[in-house]
């Protein structure tokens, strides 16, 4: 049993690395470059953003990507190893939109690509970026693409977070008040020479005061290691091994970590309770058709939970919330149904004594309950009368129907505990598709929970959250199956599961 | 032989059966929507001419902007050929026969996609005198002014008996009282216009005006010489277009005549819907079993460490909860195209069919034909996809009915929540509509939310009659 469990428990890590690792597959598919983003409203509408240089713009999604290394190359990073030559050949590409001298002009999505990867190497290139500024025998359009990659390699990215230390701190000013100037360093169109030779000569001086604290001229050994921990595998399992899922989008103050946790005790609510209401439920229906078996009962009860279990929870919601919520009251009271939250506002709720307060929440729920459980109480169900048949044929019930035991105890004792083993099981392995349900619940009843934040931050683009809750529902979705073991070994003592 | 019985047992449930036509329904709509619902007539005769004008724009795809649709398009004319194949061709013959429809429908529909067809009623240059343009008109093009003319005409006399009450609270919110129908708002602008132009003296104004009621003098004769007008059935309205209305209208009329708050007709739209539910369904599922049987059938048939590293791979892929996934990878990747979602939904979806593949294939491997076929010197190839394979479809075919009940749900319920497809005629895109007025404009979200139970509980109600024929001892 114990070897089982750490057995188990070692597997989970496990598991979860190869969550991360499909998560670390689909955000590095994600679109390369803030600006060409269409957006996803809320109105299901797709806005191109401009289409402008990588260098300005949506920033915290550039943020986003320098967060999670996403500039950087997937495994292997070679680009500190870039020769002058092919930088100049780049800058001139770029400047004027040609392979080579006599080459059409390129397509926009190729060109994009260049931009964009070109753009994500400027940070590790900047000695040769500079020496192609500086070089006179450049001509003007290369050397004012070759400003712009200087600056966007040299725009550095602050610390982001809660408690930073004074350290940190420090270094976000500094950051602060550099990128400030280089971008008032931007070549403009309206620039005469006199002020080009001005701005540049300001980015070689600012070029040679910070060469040494950032290190642009890396040591051998430095560079050998940039290989690998400078790369997106690298950067990314180290944030998240680290627990590091970073900031909101909106408030920098806040960990994506504690805004989720925080939550969970809504969607927990949502979707454990049902679990166990469930459990009891279908325990008692599988019975009754069971008992009924093949006569009308039982035919009834069988396609009416066949057809609850086909109604889509989105159709259900909807329809407690118009057909019964707004017109009905509670049974014998005057009470109306709340239509939303999952307690009174805060001034009401605060007042209340303990006991009003449960009274405050299990009328909050009782809709959202209804709407979660039914999909699942239909489907175990069904799973229970096919368990309490197969117990019901085992020779011990006929033993113990011999030996002259009433049939409620037979059924309690002998069938019911067996039959149990099977539905927990079921209902524990069901907790993934749970928290989906108590997804679309929550985003309709407008309870606060761990799905509608999620549903909030796919709306409003919060990578950072999308990633962690993806995680999150995984890893409670793993811990329901680890349940479900347990608990299958705990009723059912001859499954030994070595 | 087994099919046979199969199919007998499954006839004698009377639930499983009505279901199982329901779904043939339904699929029948999906494949012949154009038929039931469109802008254009099926047949008409015009000045002693027939024509069939929604012949010309079923693979134009200026009017079917939806790949989608075209496929289906196609499928109206070589699915009587599958059905005919499936008659009265027998055994190999039948697999040529099916494999040749299939390979025709493919061809076509690379060829429409790829070769576009041109618009059968393109504009034509305007030289500012209406018997000038008509006269330049190709004969299509003069029944498409006609056919459009008429349509609106009759749209907005089906309307006339809710006008009144539209309009008397239209006039006391202080708001225009004349019905939002096409026709109405063509009439009125023309109207103002003629008001307008009648005040000016000068020459071009003049010619202008001429125009004007030339065209309409001439629409008037004409639509009189169309006869024999055979609309599609339940909807005269292309789903893709607009078909005036509006919001405040849709409380005074019938289900059937309401709009979309992007007025479009919200009729035609449904029947069309059914198509891209089928599409998911249908295609996310064989995905699911394209990758789902090979993995089972090797994991079962080899077993020992292949198998313990499948089925800790499968206990992997099956945590990650499917609709998180689907919005994670539809927000990340800022893509939502229909085939995206059907990907997503096939690629989460394998696992529940290589656990019950690989449960077979672990059953049938040690039963003694298996032992027979190997003494008999066979490859373990041609033994696993030759003789245990139709041994184990018992199982995936019960199955199957449940995947893509589930399919369906997933891409409704991602479309509900605002990530589907945009300009998609998904029933979940429709409920979504429904669902931002919610509950003051549910009138539109109950319509497909009741067509898409519908479907989905005639799909479980096949699924169980399935089970119980295939699985006899479930019965007892």
């Amino acid at each position: 049993m114990i070897t089982y469990i750490t057995r188990r428990l070692l597997l989970l890590p496990i598991t979860l690395f190869f969550i991360v690792l499909v998560n670390f597959i689909i955000i590095n598919l994600a679109p390369g470059d803030p600006t060409t983003v269409s957006e996803i409203t809320q109105e299901g509408a797709t806005r191109q953003a401009d289409r402008s240089m990588a260098f300005g713009s949506d920033f915290r999604y550039l943020q986003f990507r320098e967060f999670y290394g996403l500039t950087l190359p997937i495994v292997l990073n070679l680009w500190p190893y870039t020769s002058a030559a092919t930088v100049k050949q780049i800058l001139w590409q770029l400047a004027h939109r040609k392979q080579s001298e006599k080459a059409p002009e390129m397509s926009v999505k190729d060109y994009d690509a260049l931009r964009i990867s070109f753009g994500d190497r400027s940070r590790f290139i900047l000695p040769l970026l500079l020496g192609v500024i500086e070089d006179p025998k450049t001509d003007e359009k290369t050397r004012i693409m070759a400003v712009k990659f200087f600056i966007r390699g040299g725009t550095m990215q602050a610390y982001l977070g809660p408690n930073l230390s004074d350290e940190e701190k420090s270094y976000n000013r500094k950051v602060a008040k550099e990128n400030q100037l280089l971008s008032t360093l931007q070549i403009l169109p309206t620039d005469t020479p006199e002020d080009q030779t001005k701005k540049i000569s300001a980015l070689s001086k600012w070029y040679h005061e910070n060469k040494e604290y950032y290190e642009f001229v890396p040591s051998a050994a430095k560079k050998t290691g940039m290989i690998f921990t400078d790369t997106r595998f690298f950067r990314y399992m180290s944030r998240v091994l680290r627990l590091d899922f970073g900031t909101m989008r909106n408030d920098a103050n806040k960990t994506v970590v504690n805004e989720v946790t925080r939550r969970f005790k809504y969607s927990l609510t949502l979707s454990v309770l049902p679990m166990i209401m469930t459990f009891f439920l279908c325990q008692l229906f599988g019975f009754l058709m069971a008992y009924f078996r093949n006569r009308p009962p039982d035919f009834s009860l069988n396609v009416l939970f066949l057809v609850l279990y086909a109604v889509p929870i989105f159709v259900v919601a909807p329809f407690l919330i118009e057909k019964i919520a707004l017109h009905y009251t509670f049974p014998f009271t005057n009470a109306p149904i709340p239509l939303s939250g999952f307690t009174s506002p805060e001034s009401i709720y605060s007042k209340e004594t303990s006991l009003q307060r449960l009274l405050d929440i299990a009328q909050h729920i009782f809709l959202p309950l209804l709407a979660i459980m039914y999909g699942s109480l239909a489907a175990q169900t069904r799973l229970s009368r096919t368990a309490v048949l197969e117990v019901l044929h085992q020779d011990y019930v006929r033993t113990a129907r011999a030996k002259g035991l009433s049939t409620l105890e037979i059924l309690f004792k002998h069938v019911g505990r067996n039959a149990g083993i099977t539905i927990v099981t079921s209902i524990a392995g069901s907790l993934g598709v749970i928290l989906g349900g108590s997804l679309i619940v929550e985003i309709l009843f407008e309870i606060d929970g761990f799905g509608k934040f999620f549903y909030d931050a796919v709306v409003n683009r919060d990578y950072n959250v999308i990633l962690f809750s993806t995680l999150a529902g995984s890893f409670l979705t793993l811990l329901g199956y680890l349940m479900a073991d347990l608990a299958y070994t705990a009723l059912d003592p001859r499954v030994t599961l070595e | 032989m087994f099919w046979k019985t199969v199919w007998k047992r499954f006839y004698a449930h009377r639930l499983g059966r009505w279901a199982f036509f329901v779904v043939i329904l339904f699929c029948l709509v999906g494949i012949y929507a154009p038929f039931l619902a469109s802008s254009k007539p099926i047949f008409v005769v015009y000045d002693g001419e027939c024509d069939f004008p929604l012949f010309r724009y079923l693979f134009y795809r200026g009017f079917y902007t939806k790949p989608l649709d075209i496929f289906f398009n196609l499928l109206m004319f070589t699915f009587p050929a599958f059905v005919l194949c499936g008659l009265f061709l027998k055994e190999s013959r039948r697999r040529v026969g099916f494999l040749f429809c299939s390979l025709v429908q493919i061809a076509l529909f690379l060829y429409f996609i790829f070769f576009p067809l041109r618009d059968p009623a393109a504009n034509i240059y305007s030289p500012g005198n209406w018997t000038e343009e008509v006269h330049k008109m190709g004969p299509y093009q003069r029944l498409n002014v006609v056919l459009r003319y008429t349509l609106r005409k009759k749209e907005h006399e089906a309307l006339l008996p809710y006008a009144e009450k539209y309009a008397s609270t239209m006039k006391q919110a202080g708001l225009n009282p004349s019905l939002p129908t096409l026709w109405e708002v063509a009439r009125e602008h023309e109207e103002s216009e003629i008001q307008n132009l009648q005040s000016q003296h000068s020459e071009s104004a003049q010619a202008k005006l001429k125009y004007i009621l030339d065209r309409r003098q001439w629409l008037e004769e004409q639509s009189h010489n169309l006869r024999f007008l055979i609309m599609p059935l339940i909807s005269w309205f292309h789903w893709e277009d607009d078909a005036g209305g509006q919001q405040a209208l849709n409380h005074y009329i019938p289900t059937w005549y309401l709009t979309r708050i992007n007025r479009k007709d919200l009729t035609s739209a449904l029947i069309f819907g059914v198509r891209t539910s089928l599409t998911v369904g249908i295609l996310s599922v064989g995905l699911a079993l394209l990758i789902g049987i090979p993995i089972g059938a090797f994991a079962g048939f080899y077993g020992g460490k292949f198998d313990i590293v499948v089925s800790r791979l499968l206990e992997i892929w099956e945590a990650m909860p499917v609709l998180f996934m689907l919005l994670m990878v539809v927000a990340i990747l800022q893509n939502k195209s229909i085939f995206l979602v059907t990907l997503v939904i096939g690629v989460f979806g394998w696992t529940s069919f290589s656990r019950y593949v690989r449960g077979e294939f672990f059953k049938q491997r040690s039963l003694s034909y298996v032992e027979a076929c190997h003494a008999l010197g066979f490859k373990n190839r041609y033994i696993m996809f030759k003789h245990i394979m139709p041994n184990a479809v018992a199982p995936i075919l019960t199955l199957l009915p449940f995947a893509i009940m589930g399919a369906i749900t997933s891409e409704a319920g991602l479309s509900f929540l605002g990530l589907g497809e945009e300009g998609s005629s998904s029933w979940g895109v429709l409920m979504d509509e429904g669902r931002t007025a919610f509950p003051d404009e549910s009138y539109l979200l109950w319509p497909p939310a009741i067509l898409l139970t519908i479907l989905l509980v005639a799909i479980a109600l096949v699924g169980d009659s399935l089970r119980d024929t295939l699985d006899p001892k479930l019965q007892r």
